[in-house]
């Protein structure tokens, strides 16, 4: 049977109920205490925000975005993704991961979003960008400005059995690190590399 | 599975060239429609191949009002005729190339009617027009902030703070 009582009423009495153990607070000389109730009423809040959260996703499933079939958002993000694409500086469309839970594992989930690999964001971002990237063909871009390190090599040789692109700016010496790398699989869909051309080439 | 309703000859006539298909929508409007404006669309062109196959003539329910189905006839009148290479069944996903003009002006609706059209679109299987409306809503949330975004497309912000300020979710997407 559904609850009478107002919403506020409802959840005003459920907070007195659960916080009633507030209605007994420890002298402040007794500081082990006070930390223990500091402890419980954190935990109380943080359950608190958790049923928010719930409510608010509960709310964003009846906004008629989310009632897309579910392959029409990911093509929204990819074409987005091609408009505003990742810079030192800024994101660009890897924002829409921080929208709502929705869109973060819709995006999470669409492989081909990873595709573009931006190097300069740092090892984390490269290897999580290559995880959910999963076997979808990659493209590496160091950037414009970028100089290509050999750790940075790395996980383009490790992962070059679908890398399909590998853009590289800077001195060269990436192309010789490349050079001299032990290639661990074919670059079976290899299409481009641009790259500087390295020291002392003939 | 749509819903099919047997219809008597009286109510779809046509037996020329240019045959006519009855289109009932959720609010029970009966459209008659040629079936050649129709043809951009999968799902139809594969129920009338359906009635070809029993030699019979339905009715074709849809899951969406008279007036989004409406706008959706315009969009395959006008360009009946064209070939749009988004429609071949073969084509890649929509890429980077802009909304056409026409489609700009035809899609400057608000956000609600907008993703109506691109459901319908989906249902309908017009791969050109889900893929214009899909562009048309990635440019509306192109150069917004995340906040921007969630009020342009009717969302709220469901991260427990924790999960805001993970580091799985701030520095890495």
């Amino acid at each position: 049977m559904a609850d009478e009582r107002g919403a506020e009423a409802y959840w005003e009495d459920a907070a007195r109920s659960r916080l009633g153990f507030l209605d007994t607070v420890p002298p402040l000389t007794q500081a082990e205490r006070i930390k223990d109730v500091y402890e419980r009423i954190d935990t109380e809040l943080a359950a608190m925000l958790n049923a928010l959260s719930l409510s608010k996703s509960r709310r964003n499933a009846i906004a008629p975005v989310s009632r897309l079939s579910p392959e029409i958002l990911p093509l929204i993000f990819e074409l987005h993704a091609l408009e505003a694409p990742l810079r030192k500086d800024h994101l660009g469309w890897i924002e829409v991961t921080h929208v709502c839970r929705h869109w973060r594992s819709i995006a999470i989930d669409t492989a081909a979003l990873w595709r573009n690999i931006f190097m300069h964001l740092g090892d984390e971002w490269v290897g999580t960008m290559l995880a959910r990237a999963k076997a979808t063909p990659v493209v590496f871009d160091s950037g414009w400005d970028g100089i290509v390190t050999r750790p940075m090599v790395g996980p383009i040789m490790e992962h070059l059995f679908h890398t399909h692109e590998v853009s590289i700016q800077g001195d060269g010496q990436a192309v010789a690190i490349i050079h001299n790398w032990p290639f661990l699989s074919p670059a079976k869909c290899l299409r481009w590399l641009r790259a500087p051309t390295p020291p002392n080439h003939p | 599975m749509p819903t099919i309703v047997s219809v008597d000859d009286s109510t779809v006539p046509g037996e020329g060239s240019s045959r006519l298909l009855l289109l009932v929508s959720s609010d029970n409007k009966h459209i008659v429609v040629e079936e050649d404006i129709m043809s951009r669309s999968r799902f139809i062109s594969k129920q009338v191949e359906g009635f070809e196959a029993t030699s019979q003539r339905h009715a074709i329910l849809l899951p969406f009002s008279s007036f989004v189905l409406n706008k959706v006839i315009e969009y395959c009148s006008h360009y009946r005729g064209y070939y749009l290479l988004e429609d071949d069944p073969d084509a890649a996903p929509p890429g980077r190339s802009p909304v056409r003009e026409w489609d700009q002006e035809f899609l400057d609706v608000d956000r609600n009617m907008l993703l109506r059209i691109i459901k319908a679109a989906h249902y309908l299987e017009i791969k050109s027009l889900v893929g214009s409306c899909a562009r048309a809503i990635a440019d509306m949330i192109r150069g917004k902030t995340t906040e921007e975004m969630r009020e342009i497309l009717g969302v709220e912000n469901d991260f427990t703070p924790e999960e805001e300020h993970s580091p799985s979710s701030k520095c890495t997407g």
